[in-house]
């Protein structure tokens, strides 16, 4: 896979992929360079699906999963910002920026607040 | 599936509280065959509808099967005996406790409990003082920290008690949410009635010569006697229970509810467990056996599910990949996944019924031994198989 995308959004189904078919029942649709990849939860990010994903050209990738407390799998959530510090970690230490990868906390009803924040990236 | 084709499924009841009885009685009356481990002593009911089976003196060893297909070991005597259930409902209650440390005063003579009060109102102890005309009670809810509702609620109805036995009664409080019909008809009474509401930020409480004197802001009230609420606490059983059944229990104590979106009432970490009443929630006895209904609803509709071909991704173990490393057993916070012997081979399996395919273990397995059935990952974004983890 050759990806020349601005943004890759691994993003846990039950709050961020939620979000997204709320905004995109209004009508609307994520911008051509942006890819979006449901996962069941937070907790399924895997450190490799995020370097695979700026291996494969993703300037930036967005992690989003639930609110602290709000996840169906307990620790789903934890596990998905975890693994994000961890990587931040590695692109620091091999001198690549470490705000190409975000974690982000998200509700099933924050479609507004995701549309804004794909406006500002 | 039904693992009896019909007959009707089975329901595993825990718990002696008064939830548990309601919820046997719903569970029976939806037609569902129900096992009933009152697990302490209790007091038998005079009349169980005749699908309902009760364990009184059973001791509760072990849960095996999964969601669809529990198995309750249960010891009787000295044989271990399996009774089945598709699912399991825990309504244990709570524990009371007088909490003298909160208070720094302990009972006595002129400190009673709501339900000490009420025995004596009962047994006619309180006559000397109540025959007196200016027999004043000071009932004192949020003192040191918010009374639970279930023991606030009480003291509401032992102060009114107590005034309709013509006593004087001030309520005093702090915090007081009057946000059910119930609780507002029965405030709205007590007024009537004529209870004195106080709602106090500060007081100070101080035994004199014949009486209890409590300085509160709009000045010093003088009474008879102390009326302060109990404290509730989790019930003695739930941390062996939760750690028999691999449940989580909260910060609190409390069994801890996965009922995030609000769809799911009672349902636990465990696919088919759910638990109801005071076990989980801070209620008095008419919003907890509300609950019940609640809890009792979503457990069948989960049982209906059962007749539906399962959707959504579950994990599927690779099993001849997998090292016995154990880490998806412990990082699964559904306890789906074991290591068992299956075709002569010993590795992880994952029990589909139990499943919720989060994809923990998926993400932690060290070999990438687990993959998510039904969950397209874009090729090129998969850990793949060949690749050696970094972690
Ligand atoms: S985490 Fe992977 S290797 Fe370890 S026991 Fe589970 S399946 Fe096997
Ligand atoms: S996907 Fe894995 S971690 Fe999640 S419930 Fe299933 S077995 Fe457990």
């Amino acid at each position: 896979m050759s990806m020349a995308q601005r943004l890759l959004v691994l993003a846990c189904s039950r709050s961020a992929g939620e979000a997204l078919a709320a905004l995109e029942a209004t009508g609307q649709t994520l911008p051509p360079d942006v890819t979006w990849v449901n996962l069941p939860c937070g907790g399924s990010v895997d450190v490799l699906h995020i370097l695979r994903a700026l291996e494969a050209g993703a300037e930036k990738v967005w992690v989003l999963a639930c609110y602290e407390g709000a996840c169906e799998s307990l620790e789903g959530n934890r596990w998905a910002e975890k693994r994000v510090q961890w990587v931040q970690a590695l692109l620091q230490e091999i001198g690549l920026g470490p705000e190409r990868v975000v974690f982000r906390a998200i509700s099933p009803t924050m479609a507004a607040d995701l549309k804004a924040w794909l406006e500002e990236e | 599936m039904n693992p009896m084709p019909g007959r009707p499924r089975g329901v595993i009841v825990l718990g002696a509280a008064p939830e548990a009885l309601c919820a046997v009685r719903e569970l029976a009356a939806l037609g569902y065959a129900v096992a009933w481990l009152p697990l302490e002593e209790a007091q038998a009911p005079a009349a169980l509808p005749p699908n309902v089976a009760i364990y009184p003196a059973a001791e509760l060893v072990g849960l095996g099967g999964y969601a669809g297909a529990f198995c309750a070991q249960v010891r009787r005597g000295e044989a271990i005996e399996c009774l089945p259930g598709a699912a399991v409902l825990i309504a244990l209650g709570n524990a009371r406790c007088y909490p003298q440390e909160r208070y720094g005063l302990p009972l006595g003579p002129r400190v009673l409990t709501p339900p000490q009060a009420r025995q004596r109102l009962k047994d006619r102890t309180l006559e000397a003082l109540l025959s007196h005309r200016k027999a004043h009670f000071l009932v004192m809810l949020d003192w040191g920290g918010e009374t639970s509702r279930e023991t606030a609620v009480e003291a509401l109805h032992t102060a009114r008690a107590l005034r309709q036995n013509h006593a004087e009664v001030t309520l005093f409080y702090r915090d007081l949410k009057v946000d059910s019909a119930p609780l507002e008809r029965l405030t709205r009474r007590m007024r009537e009635e004529g209870v004195v509401f106080c709602r106090y930020i500060e007081v100070e409480v101080r035994f004199e010569e014949g009486g209890v004197h409590i300085a509160a802001p709009d000045g010093l009230v003088r009474g008879d006697m102390l009326i302060l609420p109990e404290a509730v606490q989790p019930h003695p059983a739930t941390l062996p229970l939760a750690a028999l059944l691999k449940l989580r229990v909260g910060k609190d104590g409390y069994f801890q509810e996965v009922n995030v979106r609000q769809v799911r009432p009672g349902l636990t970490n465990r696919k088919g467990i759910y638990v109801a009443g005071r076990c989980h929630m801070d209620a008095d006895r008419e919003a907890a056996l509300e609950d019940v209904s609640h809890v009792v609803a979503s457990l069948d509709a989960f049982l209906h599910s059962l007749d539906e071909p399962p959707s959504g991704p579950t994990a599927e173990v690779e099993r001849d990949r997998c090292i016995r490393c154990l880490t998806c057993v412990r990082t699964c916070p559904h306890a789906a996944a074991e290591v068992v012997e299956r075709e002569g081979i010993t590795a992880a399996y994952v029990e589909k019924a139990a499943c919720w395919g989060c994809g923990i273990c998926a993400a932690h397995c060290p070999v990438q031994a687990i993959a998510l059935k039904g969950q397209a990952v874009p090729s090129w974004l998969a850990p793949t198989a060949q690749g050696v983890s970094i972690r």
